[in-house]
């Protein structure tokens, strides 16, 4: 399974990806098309400034997710390909995933009064925030090899001193 | 190995979903008095027919269920490992959860026979119905399940009061000042709002409220709070002190008993008293760590909330968790630039946390609430300014 792994210390703060995702999100599928037909698309991820670093923070899809859980209406559910998703209908916007998503990435909508959140744009092979990422700060990996990524990266870091992208 | 539970709720489709994924050859038989399986939330929403029983029964998703029985259970006999039920008959068992839920609370006053309460879906319908030969209604009690029965039928036309005995609405889920918004706001939408005061004689179509006045009210709904029902468990050995006590792994004293949900007293994570709560996400914690052990899993439920709560009330949305008040030695920041926000400190550890209006991030607080996170004076900064996010804990480890 391939998740979007996040590498911080590449992220300029741009905030390509947000854009990226509100128009994936729109009717129009276009910066342009969004603004001329008065759409207001919601993005799904958003890029945090954590005192001078800057980082995308988005949904996981949680193995275990406590939005799931936490949903009293049956609109959240985890798809065939593990991807946390709504039955956007059986949303009545009681803010019950809000209230429990560990990462705050999940947002009221307040025109369409229901939860808005990340779909992994499941119908896409790239999802628009990593399409849209001009420093790869964001980026697709499978899964399995997250951890010897993470392992390698840490050993470079921790023997050279620096952060290793 | 058979599992018997009792109860056909959240806690009760959560422990079937666990015990099946540790044991794919389980026999899981769920005894229900009721329907089983509806999101118990969403009933006033039957009340005011926004929504039918079909779209608010998740019974189809539950498929870890070997056998369903709608019956009640009366009695429990932990040497025999047998349930007495309702009809008659007994059923063996050899792991048994008890998630019976509660049951809503009657005040004892002189006609009380005539206050309908709303805890299932068929007292849903029965208010509906009395509500189509009604003008006026009174509800008698000023919380969540209150509010939201007073909305609905205020929707379906009726003149409603609301008599809540304690100063404030919605006591310990907002604070006095968050409750006078709400209060506010439930008096733009045409319900008036008693505070102070409480029913104190119910004859036909009219209640006498405890400070003298009468109320022209032909249906007068309950919504005081519940009790677990644990009333049948009497002379089984268990202890049920209020809530079925359970042991951290949620056992209930006896062999192959568990307890979960409403019915069952555990700690809070927040004060670690020991409480009753009937909140669905406990039930659903409780129902997944009580399946797992049940199945031969031993793990150890950390705590419940006695307040964590989402919702919208009038438009204005709203999440609690772990208090609202301060206790002596704790801080709290109370003010906002959209809405309401307020956050309790105990040194560096979040107690607790109300926000109205804007609840954007709420999830980042409770989830810091939860694991007693120690913040840096830097984080807490942040989060009185509302400039907390997750980055500030992942980029944390980072520097």
């Amino acid at each position: 399974m391939e998740v979007i792994y996040v590498r911080p210390e590449r992220c300029m703060g741009c905030r390509s990806c947000e854009m990226g995702c509100m128009v994936q999100h729109s009717k129009a599928k276009s910066l342009a098309g969004a603004i001329l037909g008065g759409e207001r698309p919601r993005k799904r991820l958003f890029v945090e400034d954590a005192d001078g670093s800057r980082m995308p923070v988005l949904c996981r899809h949680c193995e275990d997710a406590p939005c799931i859980k936490a949903c009293i209406s049956g609109c959240l559910y985890k798809d065939e390909k593990g991807f946390v998703r709504r039955h956007k209908e059986k949303c009545i916007g009681c803010w019950s995933c809000v209230m429990l998503c560990p990462f705050g990435v999940i947002t009221a909508d307040p025109e369409n009064h229901i939860a808005v959140k990340c779909d992994r744009c499941h119908k896409l092979d790239v999802p628009a925030c990593v399409a849209s990422c001009p420093t790869k700060a964001l980026v697709l990996r499978d899964v399995e090899q997250i951890p010897a990524e993470k392992r390698r990266r840490l050993a470079l870091s921790e023997t050279t001193g620096r952060e290793v992208a | 190995m058979h599992h018997v539970i009792l109860g056909g709720s959240i806690a009760a489709a959560s422990a079937a979903a666990a015990i099946r994924g540790k044991d794919p050859r389980a026999e899981i038989t769920v005894v229900s008095p009721e329907t089983p399986f509806y999101f118990r939330p969403l009933i006033p929403m039957l009340m005011d027919g926004s929504r039918r029983m079909e779209d608010i029964s998740y019974a189809g998703q539950v498929k870890d269920v070997t056998r369903l029985i709608s019956d009640r259970a009366e009695g429990l006999d932990t040497k025999r490992c047998v349930v007495a039920l309702e009809s008659g008959g007994e059923l063996g068992y050899d792991r048994l959860l008890i998630a019976t839920g509660s049951a809503p609370l009657i005040p004892e006053i002189p006609g009380a026979g005539a206050l309908l309460p709303l805890r299932t879906a068929a007292d849903a319908l029965e208010l509906r119905k009395a509500a189509s030969n009604a003008k006026d209604a009174l509800v008698v009690g000023g919380g969540l399940v209150g509010i939201k029965a007073a909305l609905a039928l205020g929707k379906l036309g009726l003149r409603v009061t609301i008599v809540e005995k304690l100063a404030h609405l919605l006591h310990p889920r907002l604070d006095s000042r968050g409750a006078a918004a709400v209060e506010e706001r439930l008096r733009l939408y045409g319900i008036r709002v008693i505070t102070g005061e409480t029913v104190a004689e119910v004859s036909t179509g009219k209640a006498r409220l405890s400070g003298g006045a009468l109320i022209e009210a032909p249906l007068i709904a309950v919504a005081i709070g519940s009790a677990p029902c644990t009333g049948w468990l009497r002379g089984s050995g268990l202890k049920a002190d209020g809530g079925i006590c359970v042991d951290e792994n949620l056992m209930a004293g006896a062999g192959g008993v568990f307890a979960a949900g409403d019915a069952a007293s555990f700690t809070d994570t927040v004060t670690g008293l020991k409480i009753n709560s009937a909140l669905w996400t406990n039930a659903v914690e409780m129902g997944r760590i009580a399946g797992e052990n049940m199945a031969g899993g031993k793990l150890v439920c950390p705590g419940i909330w006695r307040v964590l709560n989402a919702t919208e009330i009038c438009g204005i949305p709203m999440v609690s968790a772990g208090k609202t008040e301060a206790d002596p030695g704790e801080e709290a920041y109370a003010g906002g630039h959209f809405g309401y926000r307020k956050l309790i400190f105990d040194g560096p550890r979040l107690k607790g946390m109300l926000f109205m209006g804007d609840v954007k991030g709420a999830g980042i607080y409770t989830n810091i609430i939860r694991n007693r996170t120690e913040l840096s004076e830097r984080q807490k900064q942040k989060a009185i300014e509302a400039t907390l996010g997750y980055a500030d804990f992942a980029m944390a480890g980072a520097r």
